[in-house]
């Protein structure tokens, strides 16, 4: 944006017998309507409201991103929000755009009409568009997303658990999760169950996609354990299926998808297959295999 | 030297009718129990704070997704409704609801309205049955991508649709 304008600037003024040059570009004023609320405002009115900037879209990148920072930078530097990467791997951004869910740094802009910006919708509001994360970060943490070793022949932080290319693949589309709450903030059922007291509280999409990807994981053996820690009214079954949350994961992920699953499995219609690899491998390769379970030759490995 | 910046110090301190003494208060620090910090539930934190709840349902999107789980709970209600009703009907009711119904086709209310009530009737009833096979379905973990979701989402509304027509108009 700043290199347009510069060199916008920087042109020498047009001469009067130059009729080639372009006139320039008619602005594109766009309005954005946005949420605001002030913790430090007056104590008696700590109220939040929608408060309305008009930006020209010829100066501002593509993203509803740009446009906040836009805004941010030249408008109204209280405005505030969560940003980071800026290429939607972070899941800072994550608000809720024309009434949908999504980052707003991979979101385009729509030209026409005006562009509703929220915060993420059903948490507490910290300062604008900033939500308070807790309780989500809490149920992830509750799930345990970390691998579960039953046996204690390993040497932590010196050896490779095996996996085999295959069992790895299952994981696609598990892993890719950032967190960002797009989803389980969408999710009605989340708005209505999240809040009750843990653990009697419905866990929400995106801790349950993570839990489903450590439960299918060939290298972690906790499967019980976390199937039992799941059974019971609230954690999963509160989902209905609404999909509002593979609607809108930024990702392309699908929690309601692994949440089925997560039922088959509590159900017991479905079972953690035998992995295909086991055992563990020095992480320096040269000192070799030492798990005897590998099933493949140690090339392979 | 430090002496004499101490003396020099002091006086400053007392001149004044002990003016600064207003302001530097001796403090003798003392070991004291630690006290745990009380343990605040998440909700009950942020609303002594005063945060707002951010809006959800009054702006999110309308999507097929959610519209058609609504209308599964309701038509699900209006068909508890229609069971009751038509049971307290037979109870109540002096004369069997056979009657009533052999009354109605007398009355002459002409096809469009007759085919509205029976449609009324109807469509409950199939939407209800279709997109619980629609539910059945993700139930065993397929049709769960976005794609799938919304292709047997149109899909159910249409055979929904044209089931209740056929129903109401027999
Ligand atoms: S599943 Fe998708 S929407 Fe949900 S937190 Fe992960 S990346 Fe975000
Ligand atoms: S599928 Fe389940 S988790 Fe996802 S939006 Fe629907 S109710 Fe929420
Ligand atoms: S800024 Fe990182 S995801 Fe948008």
């Amino acid at each position: 944006m700043f290199c347009t304008m510069q060199r916008y600037f920087s042109k020498e003024p047009p001469k009067k017998e130059d009729k080639k040059e372009p006139p320039p570009p008619k602005p594109k004023m766009k309005r954005f309507k946005i949420y605001r609320f002030n913790p430090e405002g007056n104590q008696n009115v700590k109220k939040h409201y929608m408060q309305e900037y008009t930006v020209n879209l010829n100066e501002c990148g593509p993203m509803v991103l740009d446009a906040l920072e836009k805004i941010k930078s030249e408008h109204d530097c209280t405005l505030t929000f969560r940003r980071s990467c800026r290429e939607g791997i972070c899941g800072s951004c994550g608000m809720n755009i024309n009434g949908v869910n999504s980052l707003a740094c991979i979101t385009k802009i729509k030209t026409k009409g005006k562009t509703k910006i929220y915060p993420l919708p059903h948490m507490y509001v910290i300062k604008d568009l900033v939500v308070d994360f807790t309780r989500f970060l809490d149920q992830h943490r509750r799930i345990r997303p970390y691998l579960i070793k039953n046996e204690d022949k390993f040497d932590e932080g010196q050896e490779y658990f095996l996996q085999s290319i295959k069992d790895r693949e299952k994981l696609d589309g598990h892993i890719e999760c950032i967190l960002c709450a797009c989803c389980s903030t969408s999710c009605p059922e989340y708005w209505w169950h999240g809040h009750s007291n843990p653990p009697k509280d419905f866990l929400g999409p995106a801790a349950l996609l993570n839990a489903y990807r450590y439960i299918i994981d060939s290298r972690d053996s906790g499967t019980a354990s976390r199937l039992d820690q799941l059974r019971n009214y609230y954690s999963v079954y509160r989902c209905h299926q609404i999909n509002n949350c593979t609607n809108c994961c930024p990702k392309k992920l699908k929690p309601g998808k692994a949440i089925a699953h997560l039922r088959l499995f509590l159900a017991g219609l479905k079972k953690k297959p035998k992995p295909e690899m086991g055992g563990t491998i020095k992480s320096d390769p040269e000192k070799g295999v030492r798990g005897n379970d590998c099933t493949t030759k140690k090339s392979k490995c | 030297m430090a002496l004499l910046f101490r003396l020099a110090g002091r006086q400053i301190l007392r001149s004044q009718n002990d003016g600064l003494y207003k302001f530097v208060r001796p403090v003798t620090l003392q070991p004291s129990q630690y006290v745990e910090p009380a343990k605040e539930g998440h909700d009950e934190r942020n609303m002594k704070l005063g945060r707002p709840q951010s809006p959800h349902l009054t702006i999110y999107k309308p999507q097929l997704t959610s519209m058609l789980s609504i209308s599964h709970r309701t038509t699900g209600i209006i068909l508890a409704g229609y069971a009751m009703m038509f049971g307290a009907a037979a109870v109540g009711l002096e004369c069997p609801l056979e009657y009533y119904i052999e009354q109605l086709q007398c009355a002459e209310v002409g096809p469009a309205c007759l085919f509205g009530m029976k449609f009324t009737l109807a469509f409950p009833l199939t939407y209800h049955f279709w997109n619980g096979i629609r539910h059945l379905l993700w139930d065993s973990g397929r049709f769960l991508s976005i794609k799938e979701v919304y292709l047997t989402g149109w899909s159910m509304l249409a055979v929904a649709i044209a089931s209740a027509i056929v129903l109401s108009s027999c």
